[in-house]
């Protein structure tokens, strides 16, 4: 079965109830997981997430794409939950507009050899303002410096 | 009643969160509170109300964090957006989602939504596995855990959210009052200390023992008050038009007590 990969999405709330090592990882040997709609994390969902990770086959490739606000937070706190064998590719960072208080995320592909500049101003795509990177650059990229 | 007592209450200049912990898990204060902020006033008179008249507090926390100057029966109705009983597990869903659909109703700041539910799923799981002692979540009975949680509570606990003034609250209080104000300090602590990834039990029976720290985080004050044997009450505290990152950057607030 060599080169397959499977592609999983994650969806809701990680959290007690999430039965993660149901997934048959047995034939892939590679697993991509889009956390786009991923909408919260609790401690116990965390300290699950950790052990399913831990306990995949180091020969299988683990990517992990469009790592929601709610992850990369964690991430910053909690660094076990992407160990270094286990590869970001990309996040989502967050915009906060202080006219009409709506927030929203772009996506950053994550590439290790041509990091992109961070933008600090995008325009609202709820009004005519302009929205602000709601980070602070230090703290939310932490995680880059610490896996780097 | 005779719980009446004078506590401590510390002002600080711009502390930081793990210094803050420290005077309070070390050194035994019970209000440390930001001085020089728009909102010290108000901390200040909450951590008055919680000293002098803690069954208030335990009665209306919404209005004692929110307008501790006009707490009571009547304000607590007028602020508060949410009220629910907490029975049981499957309960969890219904109010992070009656949450979820405040924030996309009442148009609220939309940065501060994955906040207030973290901290919403923090304080639930807390009352239902933690203070009705059912048996801690491990890996080997979470399963179990679950489904012991899913039998109503002897005591329902509630979860109340409310604004006012520019603030947004959330509590839940449980009728248990087994939480160990020290144990929570402890693990607080030992998260800011060491880094959550060194202080997460992953292995040994009881809860992951990082939420309270992962609450701590995500909200600018922080109330916690335990009646033994009787009652446990957490209270949260957010800016409502501060983004993420003014909301990071606020000194944080902290009060507990305990009889």
């Amino acid at each position: 079965m060599s080169g397959k990969t499977l592609s999983l999405r994650m969806a809701g709330r990680l959290s007690e109830d999430a039965q993660l090592k149901a997934i048959d990882l047995s034939a892939v040997d590679a697993i991509d997981i889009d956390l786009n709609e991923l909408s919260n994390i609790s401690s116990q969902g965390v300290r699950t997430w950790i052990q399913w990770v831990d306990g995949i086959d180091r020969k299988k490739t683990v990517s992990l794409v469009n790592c929601p606000k709610v992850f990369v937070n964690m991430l910053n706190l909690v660094h076990d939950i992407a160990p270094p064998h286990v590869k970001i590719k990309s996040i989502g960072v967050p915009y906060f507009c202080t006219k009409c208080g709506h927030a929203f995320c772009e996506n950053l592909e994550l590439n290790e050899h041509t990091p992109k500049p961070i933008v600090e101003f995008k325009p609202c795509n709820s009004c005519d303002g302009t929205a602000e990177l709601d980070t602070l650059p230090e703290k939310y990229f932490r995680f880059l410096k610490e896996r780097a | 009643m005779s719980t009446k007592k004078v506590r401590d209450i510390r002002l600080i200049d711009a502390l930081a969160a793990w210094d803050l912990v420290d005077l309070a898990y070390n050194h035994g204060l019970h209000h440390l509170v930001q001085k020089a902020m728009p909102d010290t006033m108000r901390e200040i008179r909450t951590a008055h109300l919680m000293n002098q008249s803690p069954e208030l507090f335990f009665q209306c926390p919404l209005s004692s964090v929110l307008a501790p100057r006009l707490a009571g029966p009547q304000m607590e109705r007028d602020v508060t957006l949410l009220e629910w009983p907490l029975i049981k597990h499957s309960d969890k869903d219904v109010i992070l989602s009656s949450i979820d659909q405040i924030f996309d109703e009442a148009d609220l700041n939309g940065s501060l939504r994955e906040d207030v539910i973290l901290v919403a799923d923090e304080f639930v799981c807390n009352a239902l596995f933690n203070a009705t002692q059912v048996g801690g979540i491990n890996n080997n009975n979470i399963q179990t855990a679950i489904k012991l949680a899913e039998r109503p509570m002897r005591q329902p606990a509630t979860v109340r959210m409310g604004a006012h003034n520019g603030y947004l609250a959330l509590s839940c209080k449980d009728k248990y009052g087994t939480l160990d104000p020290k144990r929570f300090l402890s693990r607080l602590h030992s998260c800011l200390q060491k880094g959550a990834s060194q202080s997460i039990n992953l292995d040994e029976r009881g809860t992951a023992g990082i939420g309270g720290f992962m609450v701590f985080n995500a909200c600018t004050s922080l109330y916690m008050a335990v009646e033994g044997g009787t009652a446990t009450q957490f209270c949260a505290l957010f800016p409502l038009k501060s983004g993420a990152k003014e909301r990071s950057q606020r000194p944080k607030n902290l009060h507990w007590i305990s009889y």
